[in-house]
């Protein structure tokens, strides 16, 4: 039989499937706009994937084996994925609320791949399966290759000091001492999460770790390490935290479902680091200093 | 300023737009004295590339007077005359240090679009969507230059505009086409598509020692263009059958390297070509490959098949099996124009090719929609608008159509 902590995760993607239908039945017109769809999006198409998920939800919830409808859930992901596709080649599209439902189907795929596999596990599953199937934590991570030598790039990220220079996107950071430093993070639907940051280990032109403090709303852990690139290309960085979010193992898959936009966050700011470094400046373009149409666009009127 | 802005899927309207800022330390900003449409700006306008929005100023083949310079600019000062390639590079990142400049590691803001279509980001670039950065183009009277010690080359005196505006572009895509073909004295090149890239691809490719060049279109004006001014023998593709035609033009062997110059919106017949069409409207692929496919299965056995025509997502049915069994080359990119601006002045200037033979039109920029028109459904046998801001205009008005 498949374990607990996969019936468990059915479950869990039961409630989820119903709740999302509910809201896509009461409110088409919100979860529109939610999800960042042109004009409000079809309302008569968001009641049909209200009324499909309802239904994958119940038949999860109520069935003794749920795998043939948690199959239903991964078809109904790459239907959503479809219909999102679209809608990042409509100009009309918040490109990105779009971007950022596209990131979190692709994440809520994978989740249910990932339940479907377990539920739909052979009785005599292997141990290395078992050992798979362990709940991890929600971990986000990137890297990048900066063309310039690691005792330049690490003392660059010594004490955190420069990182309010280029770590906006993923989030703002405030640092007080060279072992302390205030980070926020602004999560969609006006959740914001903070946390201190205390350098735990340094270990010079390697790697910095640090893990949260006290006063903060997330726990968790991270470290930087630093390598020289092979083939004088300079030094990789890669950046990696795990999180340890309330509610249990749940709450690790909800926020799993957060991780991969983060990723993107994260690296758009160590690609930033990487402009200063090479360049001495972050890059621009009219893009970037009024997000949207390019700024010389039509005079209103 | 006056530019010639995206206003939705085939609507291009000449717009009174805010004038461009410096807004790097390295930016120019250039006066331009001539610009061109490109065949990649109708996918754009086409609707075939995603994240192009209202207002978007189109336009990424321009030249001009620098009127106005960013602190840390070097090498050039106001009132220089230059030519921009249309690929934003850096100069100092390792791709650049390569001369890999269209995938440059620091010139496009929007990498992480581009990077979850294709896995990995390429440079940006002038006013082609925000997937490659967001930068207004150069159909407009005013352009800002980002990294102007590294892109935009300075025009020698008595040269006309004609004469090296196709430097920021065209010439040297053609010239990669043919470039990536490591052509050999007694090869024989097939073009695939006689628009102006075709057109200096056929005339690279006898620049770079080919024996003969076969060019295939389906426009007569345009075949005549490659057999009377490129010099090349022609297929017409509605008339005859490609695959077999190159086949007895070639012994049986097929051409020694292929260059598609057509890319994603290619045109062909028969039940692929339904296929294709049908899966693009319904945005299952978003590339068609009815000339690329054909140009893989013409390849003789360990030849080179050269992909210059732009492709921008998914292509279905790609004859792998063609590809694998047969010992074939795939060799693609976006230009690396800064790696080919130099060499080909010098060609311009010795002589060695005219690439004005292209020019069918030229136009004041406030008639660019007609000049959308008129190149997009072939119209007027046109090959290549040039739009020039600033000339008096007899007439204005939109582009609109279905």
């Amino acid at each position: 039989m498949p374990d607990a902590s996969a019936r468990q995760l059915a479950r869990a993607l039961g409630w989820f499937s119903v709740g999302i239908g509910l809201a896509a039945l009461a409110a088409p017109t919100k979860v529109a706009q939610w999800v960042g769809l042109p004009g409000g999006g079809s309302q008569a198409l968001l009641r049909a994937i209200g009324l499909r998920e309802i239904a994958s939800g119940v038949g999860i919830l109520t069935k003794d084996d749920p795998s043939s409808w948690l199959w239903a859930r991964v078809g109904g992901d790459a239907l959503d994925l479809a219909l999102l596709t679209r809608a990042m080649g409509d100009e009309q599209a918040d490109r990105g609320r779009v971007a950022a439902a596209t990131a979190a189907v692709i994440g809520l795929t994978a989740v249910d791949a990932y339940a479907t596999r377990q539920m739909s596990q052979d009785p005599g599953g292997s141990v290395q399966d078992s050992h798979r199937s362990a709940p991890q934590e929600p971990r986000v991570a990137s890297a990048i290759t900066v063309s310039a030598p690691v005792g330049e790039v690490f003392a660059a990220w010594e004490g955190f000091a420069s990182l309010p220079r280029f770590m906006d996107s993923f989030a703002t950071v405030r640092v007080t001492d060279d072992r302390l430093s205030h980070w926020q993070m602004s999560l969609p639907g006006g959740l914001t999460v903070a946390w201190d940051a205390v350098i735990t280990d340094i270990e010079p032109n390697e790697r910095i770790a640090w893990r949260t403090g006290d006063n903060s709303t997330v726990s968790g852990s991270g470290e930087v390490r630093f390598r020289p690139a092979p083939g004088d290309r300079g030094t990789e960085i890669i950046f990696s935290a795990t999180f340890d979010p309330p509610g249990g193992e749940l709450g690790s898959k909800v926020a799993g479902l957060f991780t991969d936009p983060l990723g993107v966050k994260l690296n758009n700011d160590l690609r930033r680091f990487k402009q200063l470094t090479e360049l001495g400046e972050i890059v621009k373009s009219d893009d970037t200093v009024v997000p949207g149409p390019n700024p010389a666009q039509p005079v209103a009127g | 300023m006056k530019a010639t802005c995206f206003m939705g899927r085939n609507k291009v309207e000449v717009q009174e737009v805010p004038d461009p800022k410096i807004l790097n330390a390295s930016d120019v900003i250039v006066k331009i004295t001539s610009t061109a449409i490109c065949g990649s700006d109708l996918h754009l306008v086409d609707g075939y590339i995603p994240a192009v929005m209202h207002g978007d100023v189109l336009g990424h083949e321009f030249m001009g007077e620098v009127v106005e310079v960013g602190s840390n600019v070097k090498t050039l000062k106001s009132g220089d005359r230059v030519v921009v390639p249309f690929d934003i590079a850096c100069g100092v990142c390792n791709a650049c240090r390569n001369e890999m400049y269209s995938v440059c590691e620091n010139s496009n803001p929007n990498a992480w679009m581009a990077a979850s279509m294709w896995g990995h980001a390429g440079a940006g670039a002038f006013g082609y969507s925000h997937l490659t950065g967001g930068y207004a183009g150069g159909q407009a009277e005013y352009a800002r230059v980002p990294f102007a010690d590294v892109g935009p080359m300075k025009v020698p005196d008595g040269m006309t505009d004609e004469q090296v505006l196709f430097l920021s572009d065209i010439l040297p895509t053609g010239y990669m086409g043919a470039d990536l073909c490591d052509i050999k004295p007694g090869d024989v090149i097939a073009v695939w598509g006689c628009g102006p890239v075709g057109q200096f691809a056929i005339a690279s490719a006898y620049l770079l020692g080919a024996e003969r060049v076969i060019a295939i279109d389906r426009f007569e004006y345009r075949l005549r263009m490659a057999r009377e001014k490129a010099g090349a023998e022609t297929i017409d593709y509605e008339e005859q059958d490609v695959l077999d035609t190159l086949k007895e033009m070639t012994g049986g062997r097929g051409p020694d390297a292929c260059i598609d110059a057509v890319g994603m919106e290619a045109h062909g017949h028969g039940p692929m070509w339904i296929y294709d069409r049908a899966m693009q409207a319904a945005r299952v692929e978003t590339d068609r490959g009815t000339a690329l496919r054909e140009a893989i299965m013409a390849c003789r056995n360990g030849g080179t098949v050269s992909i210059i025509g732009v492709y921008g997502g998914f292509m279905d049915k790609f004859p792998i099996g063609s590809i694998m069994n047969r010992s074939l080359t795939i060799k693609t990119g976006q230009t690396h124009v800064q790696r080919y601006m130099r060499p080909l002045l010098e060609r311009i200037q010795n002589g060695e090719i005219d690439p004005t033979f292209v020019i069918t039109h030229t136009l004041p920029l406030e008639q660019a929609p007609h000049g959308y028109d008129i190149f997009k459904n072939k119209l007027d046998e046109c090959e290549k608008v040039i739009l020039k801001p600033g000339a008096v205009s007899a007439t204005t008005g939109s582009y609109a159509h279905a």
